[in-house]
């Protein structure tokens, strides 16, 4: 015990380190010398230190590389966007403030995650709700129908509903016994499917895959179900891709962007210039030319990042991810209730797929979906949710060990 | 020029303090993984003491239980701790460490645990010297 707390504190000594490094780096650049940036600095410091101190101090069980992993991946996002767009990235540690509070007040206050197993319609009504929130009061932004606007602020349910949609089915999946239980599991995701792709979310339907066939992997370890599941996905797919116009677009500008370099391939194919131009090594912050990237503070940060850090930096962050991932699944097998297990693996499913879906979509492996990179990326509902799953993670460590 | 040279020693600290991060972090996961589930050194020891046996012939008096992650008290033989005793439910209670405290839960008994002379409700947070008592069998918290 007394020696991984020596690890810990080296680790969150690096963390530090990273984080007054860059922003010095940032505030050197500026030819009058940047105070802001040290500001940023000392704030984001004094925030993951307080949280780290709190969580070892009063909830010393669960597993703390969790926030460590996720408070260095936030410190690289908070750092980008300071570079591209200052008033985003003091939104943005003020989000990375709420999250975290969000963070630990889920470790504080929710009792006993098996308690929750019983509230499956709940959950339901909750996914339901949110995944259509969207089609009914949303507004169109970025070409996806996805984005509800609540006094000022604009906010993805989708996010939201991904958290309800992984609890719905952890106690639904939870005691499985017979295929006759699958349906109704299998209705719901089927719908909220639909509700993406009507709603020109295809990332987030990807997500929902690929969640769901984890989790269905996970409780019943059979692989004919897995199997129906991909088959039924190619399915709905074609289907898809026959009926709706912009599945089309993205697949053709997937096959070859380069045709469609001016106008509806112009975010993917500087995208690859942006990722090319950095090579190994990157061209050090703030020499670079990542303006010329659409929405490179959310979708397209990865391709920043990799422009202005280099592509080691962009390896780097993927290994920190499969940690992540990693603690994340660790925290499942140790525990023996199949609500919580399941939940867990969810949770840490959800993360994955996300950076899986977008970092291929920004190198062009896969067709590209906007979404946002979890912790990394701008957006205050991302990071608050991500922190919220994490700090349910957080608590399930806690009782497995 | 200067600022160049600058960027570029900061370019490669960078990628160096990251990488540090990752192979300090892939250390502490091998030690992790090769320490299995073994998690011995905590820093406080619980244990219950046992101050009256009752009818139970496996229990002597001023043996001390050690307490470590869960201890499960009931008459079943497939808890931990097996309780000869009439009044003793199937499983009674369970003692487990949570956040460095120690917790009593009684796990819907019949007839009750007794906590310093009250009935426990669902769950109470022990601290040393408390009495526990299950039928007619009582240990004392250490």
């Amino acid at each position: 015990m007394l020696r991984t707390d020596r690890d810990e504190k080296k680790l969150m000594m690096y963390t530090y380190l990273l984080c007054i490094v860059c922003f010095l780096n940032l505030a050197i650049l500026k030819q009058p010398f940047d105070k802001g940036a040290l500001v940023m600095a000392l704030v984001t410091c004094l925030l993951i230190g307080y949280s780290y101190f709190v969580i070892r101090k009063f909830f010393s069980d669960g597993d703390k590389f969790i926030f460590i992993f996720s408070s260095i991946l936030s410190v690289i996002g908070i750092v980008m966007i300071y570079r591209l767009n200052m008033a985003a990235s003091i939104k943005q540690v003020i989000w990375f403030a709420v999250s975290v509070t969000g963070f630990i007040l889920t470790v504080v206050i929710l009792p006993d995650i098996k308690r929750f197993s019983k509230y499956k319609y709940i959950f339901l009504a909750g996914t339901i709700i949110f995944m259509g929130m969207a089609m009914v009061i949303g507004t169109e932004i970025n070409g996806s129908k996805n984005w509800v606007l609540i006094g000022g602020l604009s906010l993805q349910p989708s996010e939201f509903g991904k958290l309800f949609f992984v609890a719905y089915l952890a106690t639904a999946l939870k005691d499985f016994k017979n295929f006759k239980e699958l349906i109704e599991p299998g209705i719901v995701v089927m719908v909220c499917l639909g509700f993406m792709v009507l709603q020109k979310d295809l990332g987030s339907a990807l997500i929902f895959f690929g969640i769901s066939i984890t989790m269905l992997y996970i409780a019943t370890s059979k692989l004919k179900y897995v199997v129906t599941c991909v088959g039924l996905f190619a399915a709905g797919a074609m289907i898809s891709y026959q009926l709706f116009d912009h599945v089309r677009v993205r697949f053709m500008i997937w096959q070859n962007p380069w045709p469609y370099a001016n106008n509806k391939g112009y975010q993917i194919v500087q995208s690859l210039f942006s990722v090319a131009s950095g090579g190994l090594t990157g061209t050090g912050l703030g020499l670079g030319h990542p303006e010329y990237v659409p929405v490179n503070t959310s979708d397209f940060i990865f391709a920043a990042i990799c422009e202005e850090m280099g592509i080691l930096i962009g390896f780097a962050i993927i290994i920190l991810y499969f940690l992540l991932f990693y603690r994340c699944m660790r925290a499942a097998f140790y525990e023996e209730d199949s609500f919580s297990r399941l939940l867990a693996v969810g949770f840490s499913a959800m993360i994955a797929c996300q950076v899986l879906v977008i970092v291929g979509g920004v190198i062009n492996m896969i067709p590209l979906t906007g979404i946002t990179m979890p912790l990394v990326s701008y957006g205050g509902s991302s990071m608050l949710i991500t922190f919220l799953a994490l700090g349910i993670i957080q608590k399930i460590s806690e009782e497995g060990r | 020029m200067d600022l160049s040279k600058l960027s570029l020693i900061f370019k490669i600290v960078i990628i160096a303090i990251i990488y540090f991060i990752i192979f300090a972090a892939l250390r502490i996961m091998y030690k992790d993984m090769k320490g299995g589930a073994k998690k011995s050194d905590r820093l406080k020891t619980f244990g219950l003491e046992i101050l009256n046996p009752g009818n139970s012939g496996n229990l002597r008096k001023g043996a001390v239980i050690p307490v470590k992650n869960e201890v499960t008290i009931g008459r079943k033989t497939d808890n931990i701790l097996v309780l000869n005793d009439p009044y003793a439910s199937s499983y009674h209670a369970k003692v487990y460490i949570k956040n460095g405290e120690c917790i009593l839960e009684d796990l819907g008994s019949t007839n009750g645990t007794i906590l310093n002379g009250e009935v426990v409700e669902h769950k109470e947070y022990l601290s040393s010297g408390d009495e526990i008592s299950i039928g007619s069998i009582s240990f004392k918290f250490i």
